[in-house]
């Protein structure tokens, strides 16, 4: 109550020509699921229909606090997104405080630097959660920056999409020369061993860009199955088999990124991205699982169950370690900009995005997204994947 | 002393001073940008096909030590920054996160690109050399210090009294003139900057600076990871 109270007085004072709204984002997001012969279940079909959500942001701020605040149409919710200050102690030293998204990545699609943010959207234009953090940010004089970083998170743990976790993180930023940058990070996640990663990004010439980065530690809390675990094809669970049973064994799971961005001399602009996660299944875990989900798929209830338990661990992201990606955008004219995107498995099954962009004047800007899974039958993302199409509209209205 | 020595030491010395003479001359230029260390400029282009307005978009830029950052106020960009300093090149998203690096050719695409926007003084990012002298002006030759600067060469045309700057060609790397820039002049600061493409006629791109005042912004805003910040 006191969150649409909060919302009130801001449109009041909004009204009153304070200008504290910067802009409101209304965006309206249909998914249509195909749930293949592999998942088509009365064990999971109930959480997989298709789904229109609404969700409207509204940012801005008020004096030097940052919001901004989210409503979810389907859960009926109201949440602070980010709300969080900047200050400096001298002209080197800063903090950020509050609730806000720090993003150290280095990529587009991929990103092994996603220590700090690990949250993963499906599409563009939908929003990410911030987090209850404390950053520093020391600026030496001669463009080098060390940032520290440590949260709070109050979101529920979530042990298959990886977060939910309270983390700290140190980032050292070294500019090699005018055109190259390194950054050297160390991550420590409660209940997990330290992790260390580096990024670097570097121009070539005047249209090309080159960029990677990798990230490993000491076991992974990421959850897997007990039968992939166990090489067990065979295994029927009479309590859910998804855990975190790679924690403590005393593995390396590196995850590594390699980009290249060019830009043609009349804007056509191109990202590849190839990445490896060791984190995701190999080919052997991979059939593992696949057998898994042909075992539990004509069991009765309450066996069936096991089907479900399968099904939690599908997500956008991918289950595999080797993924790839590529988009291609250009503005049509002033007002257009179109681009193209795919994310590739490694059975060339993808997820495709067209998104235009139109900017109909300084106020109003207005997207559309499509997004449509393709790929041969019984392929990770044409088949496992179970959301065949995804349209997202939204509009943006700014008041400055 | 020998006469070669007395030579090579007259030939040395007077090097020297034309290349603190051709320096010099070169801040007298900037002179005419901003009278501040730290500046705060408000700024719009206008875009012009065959004279007639075809787009207008606003703009704030903070200099800073050679360092600049474009707030994108208006148009299709609106709510974007750009950072332009001797570390790199850096665009800020509004509705991204995190900066990204750019290339030379994304800092260049439009008629009056980023770089434009961003350079307030020819003296941080070129070495001056006297090209020849003509009737009213003196014609320089600049050469970019490093890649920050947005063209590899500027033949600049200064007024011969005054040294205020009143027309310049900007070459690529390929020695293909890339722009015409023409200045011209209010209270002794300039006013308008006109870009015109050698291969297209028609089009002109006019940057007119609205309101110069002192202004600076914590070392932060300068930084890729800083740059997003709240001013």
């Amino acid at each position: 109550m006191k969150k649409y109270a909060l919302i009130i007085c801001l449109f009041i004072v909004e009204a009153a020509s304070a200008k504290i709204i910067d802009e409101i984002n209304i965006l309206a997001n249909h998914t249509k699921t195909n749930l293949s012969d592999i998942w088509t279940h009365e064990a999971i079909d109930s959480s997989l229909q298709n789904n229109l959500v609404y969700d409207i942001n509204l940012n801005g701020n008020i004096s030097q606090l940052i919001y901004d605040l989210n409503y979810k149409d389907k859960e009926n919710k109201l949440s602070i997104n980010s709300m969080y200050v900047d200050f400096d102690l001298n002209d080197n030293l800063s903090f950020r405080v509050g609730k806000f998204i720090e993003n150290w990545q280095i990529g587009y699609a991929f990103n092994p630097l996603t220590v700090t943010d690990p949250y993963y959207k499906t599409n563009s234009l939908l929003p990410l959660p911030g987090i209850n953090a404390v950053l520093m940010n020391y600026n030496f004089e001669n463009g080098n920056s060390i940032n520290f970083y440590t949260n709070n998170d109050d979101n529920k743990l979530n042990s298959v999409l990886g977060y939910g976790y309270n983390s700290s993180a140190i980032r050292f930023n070294y500019i090699l020369n005018q055109n190259s940058d390194l950054s050297i990070i160390t991550h420590k996640k409660e209940g997990s061993e330290l992790g260390i990663g580096a990024g670097v990004r570097s121009i070539i010439g005047d249209n090309l860009k080159v960029y990677g980065s990798f990230f490993t530690r000491k076991g992974t809390t990421l959850a897997t199955h007990l039968g992939i675990v166990n090489n067990n094809p065979n295994l029927i669970a009479t309590t859910n088999p998804i855990g975190q049973y790679r924690n403590n064994d005393g593995k390396n799971y590196p995850r590594l990124m390699l980009g290249l961005q060019y830009t043609t001399n009349n804007n056509l602009d191109i990202i590849i991205e190839a990445n490896y996660d060791k984190r995701g299944m190999n080919d052997n875990e991979w059939d593992t699982y696949k057998s898994l989900i042909n075992n539990h798929k004509n069991l009765p209830l309450p066996a069936s169950k096991n089907l479900a338990w399968d099904f939690s661990l599908v997500s956008p992201r991918g289950l595999r370690q080797n993924y790839y990606f590529i988009r291609l955008s250009t503005p049509i004219t002033e007002k257009y900009n179109v681009s193209f995107s795919q994310r590739i498995a490694k059975d060339l099954s993808a997820i495709n995005n067209i998104e235009l962009n139109y900017n109909v004047n300084d106020n109003i800007l207005f997207n559309i997204l499509f997004s449509k899974t393709t790929g041969k039958a019984q392929s990770e993302y044409q088949s496992y994947f179970p959301y065949d199409q995804e349209l997202s509209v939204n509009l943006v209205y700014s008041f400055n | 002393m020998s006469n070669y020595l007395k030579f090579l030491l007259l030939f040395l010395f007077s090097s020297t001073i034309l290349a603190n003479s051709e320096k010099l001359l070169l801040e007298a230029v900037d002179k005419y940008r901003s009278p501040y260390l730290s500046t705060k400029m408000d700024i719009s282009i206008t875009a012009y096909k065959d004279n007639s307005a075809t787009g207008n978009d606003k703009y704030e830029v903070y200099h800073h030590n050679g360092e600049s950052l474009v707030l994108i106020i208006s148009g299709a960009s609106k709510g974007n920054r750009v950072l332009l300093s001797n570390k790199g090149m850096y665009v800020a998203v509004k509705k991204s996160s995190r900066a990204i690096r750019i290339t030379p050719i994304q800092r260049l695409l439009g008629q009056a690109s980023y770089g434009d926007l961003a350079s307030l003084k020819f003296s941080d990012d070129y070495n001056a050399k006297i090209l020849r002298e003509e009737q009213d002006t003196i014609v320089l030759e600049l050469n970019s210090k490093s890649k920050k600067s947005t063209y590899t060469k500027i033949h600049l045309w200064i007024d011969k009294d005054k040294h205020y700057p009143i027309k310049a060609d900007a070459y690529l790397a390929s020695g293909k003139i890339y722009k015409i820039i023409h200045y011209s002049l209010k209270d002794n600061l300039i006013n308008n900057i006109t870009y015109t493409d050698p291969k297209i006629n028609n089009k002109k791109t006019v940057m007119s600076i609205l309101k110069i005042e002192k202004k600076k912004l914590s070392k932060r805003f300068f930084t890729s990871s800083g740059m997003k910040g709240k001013i």
